[in-house]
């Protein structure tokens, strides 16, 4: 019958790193459920998603829209829109005339557009606006 | 709809899994040759899954039936392949079962992974969308490509670049992942469903861990195998990004693939191993740009290595590698070059630009700091995955013969290659250097981090090698006695 005796060192090292390794696994999964409660869908997605359906549904799939909004440009708000919007395209020259209007709260819509040449077609629920760019 | 994601992921598993047990041999344990083959065929399964459906798209259109054909001709042919030509060798390895106090290593090893897993549910469940990237590239190419018409070519569109006048969404970045999530919707038939990124990231998270296992008892042996599982589940940026759906997890699985297979391949003589971690190289390359940097870097230490280890058979070597790697890197250099927009953060660097920024020392300093800084968060004050892989190299000892390794070498060679790339690119980068370093460094680390765990700990001494085994006199005297009745009735 065999035994074999570990080195002191030995189950020094490997009791270490494992205690280690557990305590870092058990420590920071206090911290990230901690943020997970207060940081939940970040950007909004799914509300995103949510809001922009009707107008999905309006318009051809893959068509190319312009987009204004109310608030300053910003990467988060664009690219959340554009996840939700998918597969229409948020360009700058829109060339059907399509823009999509993205508002954070409600105002004239239709005042808005035409101090941009833009013509109201259709309002959504939620600060959601069809407009349409008269083609030259 | 759960059903379809759920014969989504087993087919391309089980695809990977006919592939995985053609090229390798049977290892001992059992458990960790199943686990070995599963994890291995779970990641090379989404890659085979991947290029299928971006191939059949190109030469078939976007209609799904012919992407169902040709995966079950596929698993046909992988199926049969691994009945008739598998790869019957048995490779004994070192002890890798668990005996006395290593128990005790499994039961925190389970512990760990339960953290891991609840932590993942939980991230899932609140941010089930992902972070930025996966929302705002990934998942949003995976949508583009889904579609069930020509529109599928927007997913690498020129439009992406600059969307309602912003930055670009990078349309020229590989399609691994894009393309994996996007045969999943295509399958359930709804499109931007969250459970097929979610299931998608918690295959390679957790793939990583089983394949880091494994290939560790083949290699190395049962504490050495609990230990990486233990060390990678205490990283703390690898728990964060599990969650994410980034890219980058799935890119740490192939880089770690790669060395595994390398280290399998060197321990047998018939170099099939070979195949696989070229497929592994070209699925790194087909998942993001840093992957063609490592294809390269891999390639180039592929071609070292027959040379340091005076091995004689290296054109059979590079030919396996060839073989296994062909399809994946070609499609990404294809792709690369004939399919993505010209666009990309490093397209408008010049050689000058370049040449000045190299020549900024306070570059150097930040970006030294910032690696320092990432470092810290890998883990919780003293408990940290560094200081644990620190403890167990000082205290184990790395072995002479170990040391002169050429898989060793050759591996910590490429590793290191890879990361000093990392490292001039940050340094020449066009962008704002704070920026790029505040939004990269801390998912580049996690491509490497996998690999650095299995590459120190396979070079490491394991604690089995330092046991001294004694024999019990009393059971010893015993056991002696029975083999002189035996021998006696005999």
């Amino acid at each position: 019958m065999e035994i074999a005796a570990y080195p002191a060192r030995t189950l020094i090292g490997v009791s270490l790193a494992a205690a280690l390794s557990l305590y870092a696994a058990l420590d920071f999964y206090g911290e990230q459920m901690e943020r997970n409660k207060v940081a939940r869908d970040p950007y909004q997605i799914a509300n995103q998603e949510k809001r922009f359906e009707p107008l999905k549904n309006e318009l051809p799939r893959g068509e190319m829209v312009g987009y204004v909004s109310d608030v300053p440009v910003e990467s988060a708000i664009i690219l959340s829109a554009q996840y939700a919007l998918a597969p229409l395209m948020l360009v700058v020259s829109p060339p059907h005339g399509w823009v999509i209007g993205n508002f954070s709260k409600p105002l004239n819509y239709a005042e808005f557009g035409s101090a941009r040449g833009l013509t109201l077609v259709k309002e959504f629920p939620n600060g959601v606006v069809l407009y349409r760019k008269p083609t030259q | 709809m759960s059903l379809l994601l759920a014969a989504s992921l087993l087919s391309s598993t089980l695809l990977g899994y006919l592939v995985a047990t053609l090229f390798l041999p049977e290892y001992k344990p059992k458990w960790a040759d199943a686990l070995l083959n599963i994890s291995l065929g779970a990641g090379l399964g989404v890659g085979l899954s991947s290029c299928c459906y971006f191939i059949v798209r190109l030469l078939a259109g976007p209609s799904i039936t012919p992407y169902l054909i040709a995966e079950l001709l596929l698993l046909i042919a992988a199926g049969a392949a691994s009945w008739l030509a598998r790869n019957r060798a048995v490779m004994s390895g070192p002890h890798a079962n668990p005996a006395g106090w290593s128990w005790l290593l499994l039961v925190a090893l389970a512990a760990a992974l339960g953290i891991a897993a609840s932590l993942f549910v939980d991230s899932s469940v609140s941010n089930p969308y992902g972070g930025w990237d996966a929302w705002a590239f990934w998942n949003l190419r995976a949508q583009l490509m889904a579609q069930p018409d020509a529109l599928w070519r927007t997913a690498f569109a020129p439009a992406l670049n600059r969307l309602a006048g912003l930055g670009a969404t990078h349309p020229d970045y590989p399609l691994l992942l894009s393309g994996y999530v996007a045969g999943c919707w295509s399958l359930m038939r709804s499109i931007s469903n969250v459970s097929a990124p979610i299931a998608t990231a918690a295959l390679f998270s957790f793939g990583t861990v089983a394949l880091l296992v494994s290939a560790l008892a083949i290699v190395r042996g049962w504490s050495t195998a609990m230990l990486g599982g233990l060390i990678l589940l205490g990283t703390a940026g690898f728990l964060l990004d599990s969650a994410w759906q980034y890219a980058d997890v799935p890119l740490g699985f192939y880089f770690l693939a790669v060395f595994v297979l390398f280290f399998l391949a060197d321990a047998e003589t018939s170099g099939r191993p070979l195949v696989l971690a070229g497929l592994a190289m070209g699925f790194a390359a087909w998942t993001k740009n840093e992957g063609l940097v490592f294809a390269l870097l891999a390639g180039l230490g592929f071609l070292v290595y027959p040379w340091l280890s005076k091995k004689t058979r290296w054109p059979k070597m590079l030919a396996l590698i060839a073989a296994g790697s062909v399809v994946p890197l070609g499609l990404a250099l294809y792709f690369k070059f004939f399919l993505a927009p010209p666009t990309g953060t490093y397209a408008a660097l010049t050689i000058k630009d370049a040449a000045q920024r190299l020549t900024q020392i306070p570059r150097y300093t930040q970006i030294i700091k910032s690696f320092w800084d990432e470092t810290v968060a890998l883990g919780s004050g003293i408990a940290h995955p560094a200081i644990s892989l620190a403890l167990l190299g000082g205290l184990l000892g790395i072995p002479r013969d170990r040391r002169r390794q050429p898989a060793v070498i050759v591996s910590g060679a490429v590793l290191l290659g890879v990361a000093l790339a990392y490292f001039f690119t940050y340094v020449v980068t066009p962008l704002d250097l704070t920026w790029h370093l505040g939004t990269s460094m801390g998912r580049l680390y996690m491509q490497l981090w996998p690999s650095v765990v299995f590459l120190s700990l396979a070079a490491f001494r394991t604690a089995e090698e330092t046991a001294i085994v004694i024999q019990h006199p009393q059971k010893a005297g015993r056991e002696a006695r029975k083999k002189t009745r035996k021998a006696r009735v005999s």
